[in-house]
């Protein structure tokens, strides 16, 4: 089978995008004229407003996820920027900021996957599918239980950590649906990668930071902010990057001793989630 | 321009939106918005906790500036 997953963002107006994108949105949050940056912003301050997160640990993830992309050729971004930049960029919807957003990106990535060995070429090593799950959750923000959780993210992740036998902590590189800042952070948590609340100053402390992490990294590729968002192609390119990180064919940036990888995908604001996760 | 058919649509929508007293949850400032809210932005969205939660646009707001 060959999963291909291709995008072409770059011709039309950021508005244009903007509107088109909303169709993932709910309806009552388009008449509202609320945009992604505006739905993540939202989520960003109940967050802030919960646990006390800062718009400088927000900037903490851009700075490490294009640092992670100053590492990787295939990344749309290739320069670092430090929590000045991050903080001085325009805001998009209070308290995001340019920087705190993926970008509009054109890609294309594919997957060749085979039950069958005799197909698998030779001088590799070979990884498995140890499980994928989908959840959803209710298309708006405003039916949702709670603002500072993700339910799709928490049940599929519950899925195939019970599919796989694989729990939180054998995780070593995750590639994780950073469409804003604020988002890795609610991927974290809900992952259960870090205990709510927690997520935000574990990035400020580097560790999950390609040379700093003594557990778990998160988005060596650059992540969706970094190497970009190419929306049709996003969740192929995060598998595509697990495979070459447990194939230790990452270059620059490989995770050491990576064994475990899990994918974590999203759509809308948290309306759908998907999580695969893939061994050595 | 919003279709004067879609307004005349969400008429109900409308009606039942305003009129209610609640608490915000949560808020954003939009500055970057979607075609259509152009003239509008910045504006305010925010999650209120009515009897449900719902999400909605103010339309009379101060900004300050700083």
């Amino acid at each position: 089978v060959v999963a291909l997953g291709v995008e072409k963002m770059t011709d039309h107006k950021p508005e244009d995008v903007a509107s088109a994108l909303m169709g993932a949105g709910s309806e009552e949050e388009r008449l509202s004229g609320a945009t992604f940056p505006g739905l993540y912003a939202i989520l960003a301050r109940a967050h802030m407003k919960a646990y006390g997160t800062t718009e400088e640990q927000l900037a903490a993830v851009a700075v490490k996820n294009h640092f992670h992309a100053s590492l990787n050729p295939n990344a749309q971004f290739r320069s670092p920027v430090t929590i000045g930049q991050v903080l001085k960029s325009s805001c998009v919807a209070d308290p995001l900021k340019l920087l705190d957003c993926s970008p509009i990106s054109d890609g294309a990535a594919a997957l060749v996957i085979s039950s069958n060995k005799k197909y698998i070429p030779g001088g590799k090593k070979h990884v498995y599918i140890s499980a994928s799950a989908v959840a959803t959750d209710t298309l708006g923000l405003a039916k949702r239980r709670s603002l500072t959780e993700l339910l799709a993210t928490q049940l599929s992740a519950k899925r195939a950590y019970s599919l796989s036998g694989i729990s939180p902590d054998d995780v070593d590189v995750a590639e994780v649906h950073d469409c804003f800042t604020i988002a890795e952070l609610f991927a974290m948590e809900n992952l259960g990668f870090y205990k709510k609340g927690t997520a935000a100053s574990a990035v400020s402390r580097g560790e999950t930071t390609i040379g700093s992490s003594k557990r778990l990294v998160i988005n060596p590729s650059g992540g969706l902010k970094g190497c970009g968002h190419p929306v049709g192609a996003t969740g192929i390119k995060q598998v595509v990057e697990l495979v070459e990180q447990l194939q230790g064919r990452a270059g620059k940036r490989q995770v050491a001793r990576a064994r475990v990888g899990l994918a974590h995908n999203v759509g809308g604001s948290g309306a759908t989630a998907t999580v695969h996760i893939l061994h050595i | 321009m919003i279709s004067p058919v879609k307004i005349w649509r969400n008429q109900k929508y409308v009606k039942g939106m305003i009129g209610k007293t609640g608490i915000i949850m949560s808020w954003t400032l939009i500055r970057v918005p979607p075609a259509d809210f152009g003239y509008q932005a910045p504006y305010p969205v925010v999650i209120v906790r009515l009897h449900k939660w719902s999400i909605g646009k103010i339309n009379k707001f101060t900004l300050d500036k700083k």
